[in-house]
């Protein structure tokens, strides 16, 4: 049974721009997820030439430390969209689980009031700090003391993706709940069958 | 308004937002804002960008994807082949003794990775078809991955004990150190168990035919299968108890160690370096945000004054520190049965660490308890990650009844090996006492 109802093709048309949109968002999330994962590989070389130059060079870096810390943040902040996008948030499923697509979509919808509550905060607190940080041009108070505004603008920058997964995802939960009809994203499906063996 | 009441408030708000789907990590997030608008008004907000901020930059935590990124290229690399053929070789003639040395194989993984899949999913790939094969009774061959492969997180290195020494300040070498014999005992329990079974009752395990005994030549020749193993256990394990690496560093260059045996197994390829990553990428984003809620929720909560009500409420109770122990440990184990390691961390440290150091225990002895009980919740049904995992790899026709049916002697075992550590702490604490010199 379906609520949306299109008795003429303009709203249709409004569908198609919609889930494109949707689909530019997916796309922004994966990318910078894809991406920044390979920060990962990069923290294991630039760490592990940390222990060659202490012990076979006998000249530890100052740098190697604190770049990996601000990969790991990078990596952290830059795959929020993404693991959103694929599902890969654990949750508890002890009830969860055992609904169906319709009512799941709804208590989405329900919940996502306290995702928004959530992120909109980190959100506004990160860019008054970054803002802060850019206009000081901080530095980081080590003895490297590279400037610090970068890590904050990809930050903030990690948040916005995140938040506007949350509205892709409120969209499509949304539509879901309307139609009965599971609303992906063409990208994960798109993902799914590249998993399989 | 009291804390009391506060705090009731909280936790029923927080468990209507996890049971109806809400990620654990905007879940504790969203709590975490609810109380510092209510109780301290928009001003508190700043503590979520500098607890994200400290969070993501803590060096304990980088530790985290480097030893999930190993764990994927050594399941990818063909080392536990290797290992298994020999195994097979060497202990096939014994009653039982392919599912032994199935144990053995997951403890051999569990020293070189942190994780419980690991284990799991490569000896589910390769250990399982192959015990069936030879008649082993599936209740036995499915058991003893599952069970083997929940070692992964407490012979070091491992996760769990990373993520605990991020939220609790414990020393992670310490911790790693101090998951070392508590390990290998309860994979003793393991295979004692199966052994004597064996023994009892041939029909759970046959030993391997006669005419796939090979000669004394041949196994010696496979014994060099455990090079690869012996020598990442050393850069890992071994840098990290000598002082010279951070558990960090070691993570680093064992992940970089792993990729080298690849290399040199020639079962390195593009492909294989961008599943790795992903998978490594999946859990550390994972794990950041959660870490974030959590953290951001037990320092809100910490500034209302909270740990102060509970610890007094707990004290006032007036009743054995073992009793609260037990409790905490009960609790624990239910929670398992339901909900993921990592969720079980987030919601009851915040509470459990200020209790156990009121009561006095030692941390890192509490550090392991806990990380058996983790091990347990990866086992326990209905909800048990490597159950899933296992299911994920089963032939068809094993069902998911078979695979819980299979674990619950596993379960006990693990369980009594709990309770000895309780009785022995020497047990936990031995060796990183002997580190600390």
């Amino acid at each position: 049974m379906t609520f949306l109802r299109f008795p003429r093709g303009d709203s249709h048309l409004k569908l198609k721009y919609l889930r494109r949109v949707l689909g530019a968002i997916d796309a922004a999330s994966d990318w910078a997820g894809r991406l920044s994962a390979y920060l990962i590989p990069a923290m294991m070389l630039v760490m592990t030439w940390e222990v060659v130059a202490r012990y076979l060079l006998r000249q530890p870096t100052i740098w190697a430390m604190e770049t990996s810390q601000y990969f790991f943040l990078a990596t952290t902040v830059l795959g929020g969209g993404y693991l959103l996008l694929h599902g890969g948030h654990v949750n508890v499923a002890i009830l969860y689980g055992r609904l169906s697509t319709r009512i799941r979509a709804l208590f989405d919808v329900v919940t996502s009031l306290f995702f928004f509550l959530f992120i909109v905060a980190l959100l506004r607190s990160t860019w008054m700090t970054t803002v802060d940080a850019v206009v000081n041009l901080e530095h980081s108070p080590t003895y490297w003391g590279p400037p610090i505004y970068p890590v904050y603008i990809v930050m903030t920058l990690g948040i916005v993706l995140l938040l506007m997964q949350g509205l892709a995802k409120l969209i499509r939960d949304v539509m879901t709940a309307l139609t009965g009809r599971k609303e992906l994203s063409g990208r994960v499906a798109a993902g799914r069958q590249d998993q399989e063996p | 308004m009291s804390v009391g009441i506060v705090t009731a408030i909280l936790f029923i708000l927080l468990a209507s937002l996890l049971l109806t789907g809400l990620p654990l990590a905007f879940g504790l997030g969203a709590t975490a804002v609810v109380l510092a608008l209510w109780e301290m008004g928009p001003a508190a907000l700043f503590l979520l960008t500098t607890t994200a901020f400290s969070s993501w930059t803590s060096y304990t935590l980088v530790a985290l994807p480097l030893f999930v990124l190993m764990a994927n290229f050594l399941a990818r690399s063909g080392i536990a082949d290797d290992l298994y053929e020999m195994m097979y070789h060497w202990m096939g003639a014994l009653k039982g003794g392919l599912a032994m040395g199935t144990v053995l194989i997951c403890a051999v993984f569990a020293a070189m990775s942190g994780v419980s899949a690991a284990g799991t999913v490569t000896m589910g790939l390769v250990a399982l078809p192959s015990m069936l094969r030879r008649n082993y009774r599936k209740d036995i061959a499915l058991g003893c991955i599952s069970a083997g492969g929940s070692l992964g997180i407490l012979i070091p290195p491992s996760i769990i004990m990373i993520v605990f020494a991020s939220l609790s300040g414990a020393s992670v070498g310490k911790l790693f150190m101090a998951g070392v014999v508590p390990g290998l005992v309860i994979c003793a329990l393991f295979v004692a168990y199966i052994g004597i079974r064996a023994q009892l009752q041939p029909s759970i395990g046959p030993s391997i035919p006669e005419d796939e005994k090979i000669s004394w030549g041949q196994k010696l020749k496979l014994i060099k299968a455990v090079i690869f193993p012996v020598a990442l256990v050393m850069l890992v394990l071994g840098t990290i108890y000598t002082g010279v690496t951070t558990p960090t560093e070691a993570s680093a260059i064992g992940a970089f160690g792993a990729l080298i045996c690849a290399a040199i197994k020639k079962s390195l390829s593009w492909k294989m370096l961008k599943e790795s990553t992903i998978e490594a990428f999946k859990l550390s984003v994972m794990v950041g945000w959660i870490v974030l809620g959590a953290k951001s929720f037990s320092h809100i909560y910490a500034a209302i004054g909270a740990g102060g009500y509970i610890l007094e409420l707990i004290s006032g109770l007036e009743v054995s520190s073992w009793l609260i122990l037990l409790t905490m440990q009960l609790v624990l184990f239910l929670l398992g049965m339901f909900i993921d390691p990592i969720g079980i961390m987030m919601i009851t440290l915040p509470v459990f660490l200020p209790l156990s150091q009121e009561l006095g225990f030692d941390l890192i002895w509490f550090g392991v308890l806990f990380t058996v009980n983790m091990e347990l919740a990866f086992i326990t049904p209905p909800f048990g990650m490597n159950l899933f995992y296992m299911k994920g790899v089963v032939p068809p026709g094993i069902t998911m009844g078979d695979i819980y049916r299979s674990i619950l002697p596993f379960i006990l075992l693990e369980l009594l090996g709990l309770i000895l550590l309780v009785i022995f702490p020497e047990l936990v604490l031995w060796l990183p006492n002997l580190m600390m010199r």
